[in-house]
């Protein structure tokens, strides 16, 4: 057909289903992250725990393969919240490292190449542009911490048998919750500093910077204010004392310094605050438009 | 004629004063970069966030004039140590000089440099020696004004331990491994940033590396640049938590062998990201 013969014409194939347009940006999403073998191999050995902890427990209710090994697992160790917690804080960090690395970059091309306006001038609501980046980075994560976590769970409470996976049911819901927290939290922080920091790299320093020097700084003001509150901004630490509630673990013993009693609703607020501020960020600066300022 | 006789005649014929007035106009375009645009912002909270807390604590305890001292001392020390050393130096000399040269290529603009009639080495070390400035600027006034903030407040008893007895020493101390450090850290990661297209990775492993070097047997200890910033350091921290358990305690070096070996480590950096910027080909595709 000649060049000249190409009007324009509306397009009339099938349509995308409303509800699951998000998926195509999921999709082009996964694609682009495991582009990179290094990003790939990186989530394979976020696998590696889960296999630990898998190998863990099935040496502990196998008589047969402890004497193979010439190991005893007496009742020192065993399957209990704490262990759970510790698994989780494992793969809870690794998954941190994931999200820092690919995060950014989903989110902060769009901005730095002014592409934003394209997606948003499709049929497709700024709520779905960003659940479509979300979902990547919180399926990445479920599949590195909640889902092997839960799994563990169940074959420990299959090989232990004695009810134990009823009486400890409650178990399992602290896991989702509390790996739903996380994720909630580091996806919505990185998707804020994708959108306000156009660089990459930035971006990724900046996450860093969030999970390491704002500790450091919370450190300073508790020092030098005499004070309790600096653990507001300490995020890793915040959300250590709401898992451990989760996990019905006793605070004794647990704090870093001598300030062990800082409270637990206090730390549910710093961990909603974050989440709230990321969202006002991504609400503020997710917009089909943008102002140039020359 | 022999090789030593060539070099020497090269270096004389070197045209010493035009490399030298190009290294000036590259330091004055770096620093007032890195100084003054907007997106330096976060490198000044960085460095100001403490400074403005010890100003707090010097409203704050004003009555407790002439009894703090030591716990002032013992105070700043961490703060310097923990905060500065650690985590707020590192992450803001992450910050200016990775973006030195990647910053460049986000922009766009490194090929106006590269085709520029100018040395590349000369590039390299104007971009060093302005990103050192900025950084000693910015995180030796914020160090000397938690200095002055947190002994300033106790008037007269302040100023006797500053310039009568160890603060004055305490505070040239501080200035000087700040200045270290920003050379230390600065060299890292500018080498980095021509190594790696993200180089927050690696800046990762190195701040890794730099925390928990203290539980490494004692010569790996060596490797580590916060190794010698702290034996520099003039007021010593016994380790403290769940780290003093496994920390293993090294030998001391001796103060010189400290400022020179991490001067080396710098010069040898230099050496490798003058290898690197002369092989460098710029690609604008991937960031």
């Amino acid at each position: 057909m000649a060049v000249y013969k190409r009007t324009y014409k509306a397009y009339r194939g099938a349509m995308t289903p409303t509800w699951s347009r998000f998926t195509v940006l999921s999709r082009y999403g996964f694609s682009t992250l495991f582009e990179s073998r290094l990003f790939t191999a990186y989530t394979v050995v976020c696998i590696v725990p889960f296999l630990i902890g898998l190998a863990f427990i099935y040496l502990m209710h196998s008589s047969a393969a402890q004497a193979l090994l010439g190991v005893r697992m007496g009742n020192v160790l065993e399957v209990n919240n704490k262990w759970f917690l510790n698994f989780l804080a494992v793969e809870s960090w690794m998954g941190f490292v994931l999200t820092a690395w690919g995060a950014p970059g989903m989110i902060s091309k769009d901005f730095a190449n002014s592409s934003i306006q394209l997606y948003l001038s499709r049929p497709l609501s700024r709520a779905e542009y960003l659940v479509g980046k979300v979902s990547v980075l919180a399926s990445l994560l479920s599949l590195t911490t909640w889902i092997p976590a839960l799994i563990l769970f169940g074959i420990h409470a299959g090989l232990q048998g004695d009810g134990w996976g009823w009486k400890n049911l409650w178990m399992a819901g602290s896991i989702f919750v509390g790996c739903m927290l996380w994720i909630a939290l580091i996806s919505l922080l990185a998707m804020a500093i994708g959108v306000w920091v156009r660089w990459r790299i930035a971006a990724t320093a900046l996450l860093f910077a969030t999970f390491f020097l704002l500790p450091a700084f919370s450190e300073v003001m508790n020092l030098v204010l005499r004070t309790k509150w600096g653990r507001l901004l300490d995020l890793p630490y915040v959300i250590v004392i709401v898992w451990r509630h989760l996990f019905r673990i006793e605070p004794a013993g647990f704090s870093r310094t001598n300030v062990d009693s800082f409270p637990l609703w206090a730390a549910w607020m710093s961990v909603l605050a974050f989440c709230a501020f990321s969202v006002f960020l991504l609400n503020t600066r997710l917009k089909a438009r943008e102002v140039s300022r020359g | 004629m022999s090789s030593m006789a060539t070099a020497r005649k090269s270096w004389g014929d070197a045209p010493w004063q035009l490399w030298w007035s190009q290294l000036g106009a590259i330091f004055q375009i770096e620093v007032k970069k890195a100084i003054w645009m907007r997106r330096s912002i976060w490198i000044y909270l960085v460095a100001f966030g403490p400074t403005f807390l010890i100003a707090l604590h010097a409203i704050v305890d004003h009555a407790s004039v002439g009894v703090g001292i030591p716990v002032d001392t013992e105070m700043m020390a961490t703060i310097f140590q923990v905060y500065y050393l650690r985590l707020g130096i590192f992450f803001g000399c992450l910050g200016l000089f990775t973006w030195l040269f990647r910053g460049e290529v986000v922009e766009k603009s490194l090929h106006y440099y590269f085709l520029s009639p100018m040395r590349r080495e000369v590039l390299v070390l104007g971009k060093f020696v302005a990103g050192v400035a900025a950084s000693t600027v910015i995180f030796g006034t914020s160090v000397l004004l938690s200095f002055v903030f947190m002994y300033g407040h106790y008037g007269a008893a302040g100023r006797d331990y500053v310039y009568h007895g160890p603060g004055l020493g305490q505070l040239m101390a501080y200035l000087g491994v700040t200045v270290l450090a920003c050379i230390g850290y600065g060299s890292v990661f500018m080498a980095l940033s021509l190594v790696f297209k993200n180089p927050i990775l690696p800046g990762l492993f190195m701040l890794l590396w730099e925390t928990f070097h203290a539980v490494l047997p004692s010569w790996l200890q060596k490797l580590s640049i916060t190794f010698y910033l702290k034996q520099l350091s003039p007021v010593t921290l016994a380790p403290d938590g769940i780290m003093a358990l496994f920390t293993v305690i090294a030998e001391p070096v001796p103060a010189w062998l400290a400022v020179g070996g991490l001067l080396c480590l710098s010069v040898a950096i230099l050496l490798l990201a003058r290898i690197l910027i002369r092989r460098m080909e710029i690609s604008y595709l991937a960031d």
